[in-house]
């Protein structure tokens, strides 16, 4: 008798250790966090000027999340996210008075080629990226604090006029669904796993791993261009803090949709649409209660804390590249 | 008959920094041949099988592939040319499905798109003609070792190689999936592909191969047919000299009144090992011999506290001791050998007087540490002791061979002077001089007094050192028998039937 | 003669080498367009050395304490993003505690409300405590360090302003002018108490196993366990090290300005320490440590700011040029690059030979 309450037990706690029960707690989460949320707003959080407030906060980090979401997958990690979208913020604001299409381009190649630095170092030097990357950061948000400390640069009428859910809905979705396919239905998604759960092992499979880990930086830059686009037309002008602490929120996002840290074959694509929405719903209730910021700081922590308690990989331990 | 040669190397020579690793070696596969390539650890075995799939650039030499002249630059343009290989560490991602690690790199497309179907549905049926037949969908991390093994080597073969190397395939397989895996290697022959095989275990070379090649220091020593040469001559022509101390080994002298040292009563957990009871003597040398997975390894574990047991007593020299931790164990004074020397023995990036060093100092805690000079003496005393090749004691341990490796992870226990001493597969993935080395040192600790328990796959060595042989199957102890009256046979009659 | 050549082919492989190197071309730099740049001048009315050198190692003070402790976590193989909010969190302490009722003690002046041991001893052991959460985080639940970090460094600031009730005191008790403006043997006071530190945590590592625990610890956790270190313990302690050097550089930056700023106490202060430790020579993957190299790492990402403000470049480009030289540096020290330069100089003794 008692063994069969072990047996019980040992099925249950076999079950919540399954992947299956860790790949459903991001999405348990976010209906939890949600539903707390609608209660203790009274469900002022699902009125539809709320609604659009809170989405028009989820489009850029999501953009931007997908693409370090190819980074994370490869088990390294990107921090230029916020000083690349602060400068290509700045090509784009700059640009958008010759010619819109122009400053789309100029946008995502501006971000693609901070990627390409990033995936250079990373790849032919042998650095972490880690490492790379906190230097990248230095050097961009330098360079966007020498553009935007006198006065902010403002983004022409033109692109302004753009703003509308529509369209900046129809590029998230857009981005998600072609990142969806990519990662799903070709080699890419695949080789990208491999080398986060072996690098060597990917290598001798003949997986060109150098190959990879420079495209998905590139990939990330890119998206964090295209990001910046949608970013100027929702604020119109580039001060100094734009994309202040971006990298942090992102991977705090990313962790709390559930992607381990070291990457690799356990990464789920809903991670980015999960986290990128629990963190803004989080973040919207939390104003909404009127907190005051400090308070809200505490809050987030012991959210990510008690979530990264239950979700996390423990036997992922390695270092991240 | 032997067919035509399908691969001819000439001359290979391969320089690291400081070393020839190969100098002037000719090799030849044939068509339908399965080929052994032997020599001991650092004979230019691995670097010669890089050199054939272009991870090590050859500095001068030619290979030549069907009479064309090859320069691979990669694993991965070697499989194109059909070279194919499966490395020694299981080279697989464990967290992706066995489907997607055989097709990883290579995912058949259709409407540019990967074709899940048709990969779960070739990677069946791959499996099956290996008689395996597994939901490929699972991870395989979710398999055994073996299976991980096989899905390697169908990795490899799906690739429409003509050239398969196979390193070391065989280390971690127990005698069943050995057979299995000859039987496949048979039938791929017969299909015309070359084999070129890497094994340390002598009877599986002869088992199974047709022609052998024999490295000794980055030199050729000759290539033979597998008639040609017999099992003493082969080993001779190895190391280069007589390797009569191997057969020359004397079991431990154990007096029947020597006292318990390590009396283990009803340990177990729930889950992993149920109950056993040992009993050792001071000097006693027992084998724990089994199949993979039959609980050895666990068992050891258990009295040196890496896992915990539920229930049951140790006693140490009479004094019954809670062992809960590794540490509660050294502090006994047991002392143990992990079965994964790179996974959990040795510290590569730290010097070997580190290494060594570590299980005496950890005894004493971090605030009572000892010189430089203290250390330095103890790790060259053991260096000496044990003959660990080396320059001095501040070379990386991880940089050392297998062989010297276990030797390091030896002497970190032999330093700390334990009353007992476990030994979990010491020998295995070493070489023929380096296994005898071991041995000798194992059997002299029983001599001045060590009691030892010594895990191992080779039922000939077990049986060689051994006093008592515990024999274990299914998590459990099924026999115990006297190690100098028993034979192999007996051993695998009571695995077999689960009884004496 | 060989012996001598090959050890310097081995000293040039040495990414300390590199890091002495690089801080020597930048102060020689300093030096050829300034060449009062070395010049040290006393102060009789302070009792104080001024000149840039010591301004360099002053204004180190804050980095090189925290990446003492840094130094040790990267070498566990884990990294401390949470400093820069302890740092914070310090400074809110010891200033609440020197104000406690603003309303009641409106002016700040020559006062202290609560003892000033408290002042000192309270900071550091909450930033301790803070630091051993950490640790707690990683060594028995089994989180990546640079997650279980993240959380503080996410609230710690939080915690900072709810002490302080987000409101930013200044102070002007003289006794705790001290710790960051004060001087002692013609130094500043934040030198000697950077000096005390970086003995006593080369003493702590070196003079006793523990250092060689962490390196093993850091190469491989599981053959150390079974080796019968303790190795949860190990990563608790480099953790709580960790969060009271942090603390103890909160103190400092707080006395230098006399205040508490939550926002931008210790900004980028984990990035920095990482850094310095990085060029110091201590590799991200856990392992060997360089205490020395991590002192000159700190220096170097000092020089280069002094430099900036020394020779006016515009000040907002400040971040983007300590960025280059920074990565001129580790890619300097990089694998790659070091192989290329060990090649190269084999080939030369090859070449000398025949």
């Amino acid at each position: 008798m008692a063994r069969n309450d072990d047996m019980n037990q040992s099925k249950l706690s076999a079950f919540l250790e399954s992947d299956t029960f860790k790949g459903l707690l991001p999405f348990i989460g976010l209906v939890v966090i949600l539903g707390a949320m609608y209660y203790l707003t009274d469900g002022r959080i699902m009125q539809p000027k709320r609604l659009r407030l809170l989405l028009s906060q989820v489009y850029y980090p999501m953009i931007v999340a997908t693409g370090v979401f190819f980074v994370m997958t490869l088990g390294s990690i990107d921090f230029t996210e916020g000083s690349t979208l602060g400068v290509a913020s700045i090509v784009v604001s700059v640009l958008s008075f010759y010619n819109i299409p122009l400053a789309i381009i100029g946008g995502i190649l501006t971000g693609a080629a901070i990627g390409a630095v990033n995936g250079f170092f990373h790849v032919k030097f042998r650095l972490q990226s880690f490492i790379v990357t906190i230097c990248t950061m230095y050097l961009f948000r330098g360079v966007c604090a020498y553009f935007t400390t006198e006065t902010a640069i403002p983004a022409s009428a033109a692109i302004k006029a753009l703003d509308s859910d529509n369209l900046k809905i129809g590029i998230t979705v857009a981005v998600l669904i072609v990142a969806f396919f990519l990662f799903k239905f070709t080699r890419i998604g695949n080789d990208v796993k491999a080398v986060g759960s072996g690098e060597t092992a990917a290598k001798f499979s003949g997986v060109r791993t150098d190959k990879v880990k420079f495209l998905a930086f590139v990939a990330a830059g890119a998206l964090t261009g295209l990001a910046a686009f949608v970013n100027v037309i929702k604020v119109g002008s580039i001060t100094s803090t734009a994309g202040n602490q971006l990298e942090t929120q992102i991977l705090i996002s990313l962790v709390l949709g559930g992607l381990p840290i070291t990457g690799g074959a356990k990464v789920r694509f809903s991670n980015i649409v999960v986290g990128t929405l629990m963190y803004t719903v989080l973040n919207n209730g939390l104003v909404m209660l009127g907190f005051e910021s400090a308070t809200q700081q505490l809050i987030k922590g012991v959210v990510f804390l008690i979530f990264v308690a239950l979700t996390i990989d423990r036997k992922a331990l390695k270092v991240i590249k | 008959m032997p067919g035509k040669n399908i691969l001819e190397m000439r001359g290979i020579t391969i320089e690291f920094p400081g070393v020839k690793a190969l100098d002037g070696v000719d090799f030849s596969l044939r068509e339908g041949e399965i080929h052994s390539l032997l020599g001991e650890n650092g004979a230019g075995k691995s670097t010669l099988i890089k050199c054939i799939n272009g991870v090590n650039r050859k500095d001068s030499g030619v290979i030549l592939l069907d009479g064309k002249e090859i320069n691979p630059s990669g694993p991965y343009d070697a499989m194109q040319l059909g070279i194919s290989t499966v490395f020694q560490e299981v080279n697989l991602c464990p967290n992706l499905s066995v489907a997607e690690n055989i097709f990883v790199g290579r995912q058949p497309m259709k409407h540019n798109q990967i074709d899940w179907k048709e990969i779960n549905r070739r990677a069946e049926e791959l499996m099956s003609r290996f008689h395996l037949d597994i939901d490929v969908t699972r991870p395989l991390s979710y398999y055994s070792t073996a299976i991980q093994q096989m899905t390697a080597i169908a990795r490899a073969v799906d690739v429409q190689a003509k050239i398969l190397i196979l390193d070391e395939p065989t280390s971690s397989l127990d005698e069943n999936e050995v057979q299995l895996l000859f039987s496949v290697m048979r039938e791929l022959k017969a299909s015309g592909m070359g084999i070129i095989f890497i094994t340390h275990f002598l009877d599986q070379i002869y088992a199974v191969s047709d022609r052998m090649t024999i490295l000794r220091n980055g030199h050729l020593v000759g290539t033979y047919d597998i008639n040609e040469l017999g099992k003493v001559e082969l080993v001779t022509k190895m190391v280069g000299k007589d390797m009569d101390v191997i057969f020359s080994l004397k079991r431990a002298e154990v007096s029947p009144d020597a006292p318990i040292m390590l009396k283990a009563e009803h340990i177990g957990d729930s889950s992993r090992i149920d109950d056993i009871s040992i009993t050792l003597k001071k000097g006693e040398l027992i084998g724990f011999a089994g199949l993979l997975g039959s609980g050895r390894t666990e068992t050891a574990e258990m009295l040196f506290g890496a896992s915990r047991a539920v229930h049951g007593e140790i006693f140490v020299d009479g004094q019954n001791v809670s062992i809960k931790t590794p540490f509660d164990a050294i502090k006994s004074e047991i002392a143990f050998c992990p079965e994964d020397r790179k996974r959990d023995g040795i510290i590569g990036d730290l010097s070997i007087r580190e290494n060594i060093m570590l299980a005496v100092q950890s005894r004493k805690g971090f605030m009572h540490p000892m010189t430089r000079q203290e250390q330095t003496e103890l790790a060259d005393k053991y260096i000496k002791l044990l003959g660990i090749a080396t320059p001095d004691c501040e070379k990386k341990a991880g940089e050392l061979s297998g062989g010297n490796q276990q030797k390091v992870i030896l002497a970190r226990w032999m330093a700390a002077s334990p009353k007992v001493l476990i030994l979990d597969e010491p020998t295995r993935g070493i070489d023929i001089g380096a296994k005898a080395e071991i041995q000798r040192l194992m059997l002299e600790m029983c001599g001045e007094g060590v009691s030892v328990i010594f895990i191992s796959s080779e039922l000939d060595e077990i049986i060689r050192c051994s006093n008592r042989i515990i024999i274990m199957r299914d998590r459990a102890k099924v026999a115990e028998v006297d190690g100098e009256s028993c034979t192999q046979q007996d051993i695998l009659r009571i695995i077999a039937e689960g009884a004496a | 003669m060989a012996g001598k050549k090959f050890d310097l082919s081995g000293l040039m492989q040495s990414k300390v080498t590199w890091a002495v190197i690089a801080e020597a071309l930048i102060l020689l730099v300093c030096f050829i367009i300034r060449p009062d740049f070395f010049s040290i001048s006393y102060q009789p009315s302070t009792g104080m050395l001024y000149g840039s050198l010591i301004d360099i190692v002053n204004r180190s003070a804050e980095i090189t304490i925290i990446s003492m402790g840094m130094t040790l976590v990267i070498a566990l193989g884990g990294t401390d993003l949470s400093v820069g909010a302890l740092v914070a969190v310090a400074g809110a302490i010891a200033l609440k505690f020197l104000r406690w009722d603003v309303l009641t003690y409106t002016t700040p002046g020559d006062y202290t409300v609560y003892p000033y041991i408290l002042v000192i001893a309270v900071p550091l052991v909450v930033c301790a405590l803070m630091g051993l959460f950490n640790g707690f985080l990683v060594a028995k639940g089994g989180i990546q360090p640079i997650i279980a970090t993240l959380i503080l460094m996410v609230c710690g600031r939080g915690v900072a302003q709810i002490l302080t009730d987000g409101k930013q005191f200044t102070t002007g008790y003289s006794p705790f002018r001290v710790i960051g403006q004060g001087s002692f043997l013609c130094l500043p006071m934040p030198i000697i108490i950077t000096i005390i530190v970086v003995v006593a945590v080369a003493l702590f590592t070196r003079k006793t196993a523990f250092g060689a625990f962490v390196e093993s610890v850091g190469v491989n956790p599981s053959a150390s366990r079974l080796s019968g270190i303790k190795a949860g313990n190990v990563i608790l302690l480099v953790f709580m090290i960790t969060g009271l050097l942090s603390g103890i550089a909160g103190l400092i930056y707080s006395s230098r300005i006399m205040s508490n700023d939550s926002n931008n106490a210790g900004l980028n202060f984990e990035m920095d320490a990482i850094l310095a430790v990085v060029i110091g020579g201590t590799n991200m993957a856990g392992g060997r440590f360089s205490l020395a190299g991590t002192v000159i790492g700190s220096l170097i990402i000092r020089t280069i700011v002094t430099f900036v403000y020394y020779f006016g470049i515009v000040a907002e480009a400040t971040m983007a040029f300590k960025a280059l030289i920074i990565a001129v540096v580790i890619v300097l020290q990089s694998e790659p690059v070091r192989k290329y330069f060990a090649k190269r100089a084999a080939m030369r003794r090859a070449g000398a030979k025949s």
